[in-house]
């Protein structure tokens, strides 16, 4: 692949979920990131090119990020069938699709984890870091200064962004070019790089930066507070709804539906009072 | 009017790259809360009602079929009741949440429809009468339009509402939604530290 078209499949990429779909996932984005390369690698052959976009046009679902790992390997496989002789064409076009689950599968696996699970959470306790760091409050305990909170929003969500695509754009352009030069014994590049050490280094600094956020949260929120029968009140049942968050959390229950029960029964409890 | 129209359009281009273009998470809450909030000069306020929706939105990952609650929806939503119709950010944050789940159930149908539509386009797109791209650009603007309609709709129908029965509403009530409000970044926190647990999950 040269650079023109490694560029041009890396800006498609983009749109792989532009026309996502519950019958058939990306297909529809998968198709549109190949299809000039299988023009290119068909040429004039017009039956050889409608052939390879039905099979390209099947069903298609992994992480976008990651999907050049598939992206690649699968394009590898296309030059292959280009070349197989009619005899044995089925047997390549399987093997098409052996590699497109695999690949696809796997990456979509190591990428919900890295970049949803991880450097997702990750910029945002970064931003809040930054916020902190910068004296901005963003509890809202304190009256603060305008541009202050305006230059450091700027720097945190700087930050934010880059932590988060900087690593983006390179696992998508490594991904593309590395499962193209790959094979079965690197498994289309995605064992080039342990994805578990990168992943467990980056979820224990989410961890620590995290308890730095919570600590000085408190610190900064509760410091000043004149201990009385309302404030323990208040800190209890705070203390309460957060004992019970984990909880939801464990049993996978999202903790928008605790804020909305809470603002519900808090509301009728209001009302009958 | 005009203000309120262009911001909504801002907010569903931004809503855009939630899953169907780009996904540089220009879309989540704590960005689009903080350029809603300065344009609407109400920076810090759009940046905690980000923070806020981000915190609360953390459990859910757009992982395979799943379709979030849209952090850009929520928080154009909440930023812009507030700036427009004087609605509190406790109160703007309890619709805007509650609105942006309702959002999610209409993406599911537009991903429906597109899914039921894609038979009778599969020949085309195979003999090459119809180009990938346009069918794309199609479905972008789809889910652009279907943004902007939620968000006009959603404003002018809760805005006017609130406005219309705040002066009724007790005192008591804004306590309750002041504190559950009060418990939202702390909770989000907690969520937080678990999310990045590296103990492998029993399931």
């Amino acid at each position: 692949m040269d650079k023109k078209n490694t560029l041009s499949l890396f800006l498609r990429s983009f749109l792989l979920q532009g026309f996502w779909n519950y019958a058939l996932m990306q297909n529809v984005g998968f198709f549109y990131i190949v299809l000039p390369q299988l023009k290119r690698l068909y040429g004039a052959d017009k039956a050889a090119l409608q052939r390879a976009a039905a099979r390209n046009l099947e069903a298609f679902n992994s992480q976008p990020v990651m999907s050049g790992y598939s992206i690649g390997a699968l394009l590898k496989q296309e030059a292959i069938i280009k070349k197989t002789p009619p005899a044995r064409l089925q047997e390549e076009e399987r093997e098409w699709r052996i590699i497109r689950a695999a690949s696809a599968s796997t990456a979509a696996s190591i990428g919900d984890r890295l970049f949803w699970a991880t450097l997702k959470p990750l910029s945002l306790v970064l931003y809040l870091v930054i916020l902190f760091a910068g004296g901005v409050d963003f509890l809202g305990a304190h009256a603060q200064d305008e541009g202050q909170v305006f230059f450091t929003a700027a720097l945190a969500l700087t930050g934010a962004l880059l932590i988060y695509n900087a690593p983006a754009f390179v696992v998508r352009l490594k991904g593309l070019l590395d499962g193209y030069g790959g094979d079965e014994d690197n498994f289309y590049g995605l064992i080039n790089l342990n994805w578990n050490k990168i992943i467990y280094f980056l979820k224990t600094l989410g961890q620590v930066l995290t308890i730095f956020v919570i600590f000085y949260g408190i610190y900064v929120h509760f410091s000043s507070v004149v201990i009385d029968a309302g404030v323990i009140t208040r800190f209890s049942l705070l203390l309460a709804f957060t004992v019970l968050s984990i909880f939801m959390k464990r049993l996978n229950i999202p903790n928008i539906f605790l804020y909305i029960t809470a603002t519900l029964v808090f509301a009728l409890a209001a009302i009958l009072a | 009017m005009t203000l309120m129209l262009l911001l909504c359009v801002l907010a569903a281009f931004l809503e855009l790259d939630t899953t169907c273009a780009g996904q540089f998470l220009i879309s989540r809450p704590l960005v689009a809360g903080s350029v809603l909030g300065a344009l609407t000069g109400n920076f810090f306020i759009g940046l905690q009602l980000g923070v806020f929706i981000e915190l609360i939105y953390l459990d859910f990952l757009p992982i395979g079929g799943v379709v979030p609650p849209s952090g850009a929806i929520t928080a154009a939503l909440a930023v812009l009741l507030f700036h427009f119709f004087d609605v509190p950010a406790h109160f703007a944050f309890f619709f805007a949440v509650a609105l942006g789940i309702l959002f999610s159930f209409a993406q599911k149908r537009i991903r429906r429809y597109r899914g039921a539509l894609l038979p009778s386009l599969e020949q085309g797109l195979i003999k090459g009468a119809i180009a990938p791209a346009a069918l794309i650009a199609q479905s972008l603007f789809l889910e652009f339009l279907a943004a902007f309609a939620f968000l006009m709709a959603a404003l002018t129908i809760i805005g006017p509402l609130y406005t219309l029965y705040a002066p009724y509403m007790p005192n008591r009530f804004d306590i309750a939604f002041q504190f559950s409000y009060f418990i939202v970044p702390w909770v989000g926190l907690s969520v937080l530290f678990i999310s990045f647990s590296t103990k492998p999950k029993a399931d």
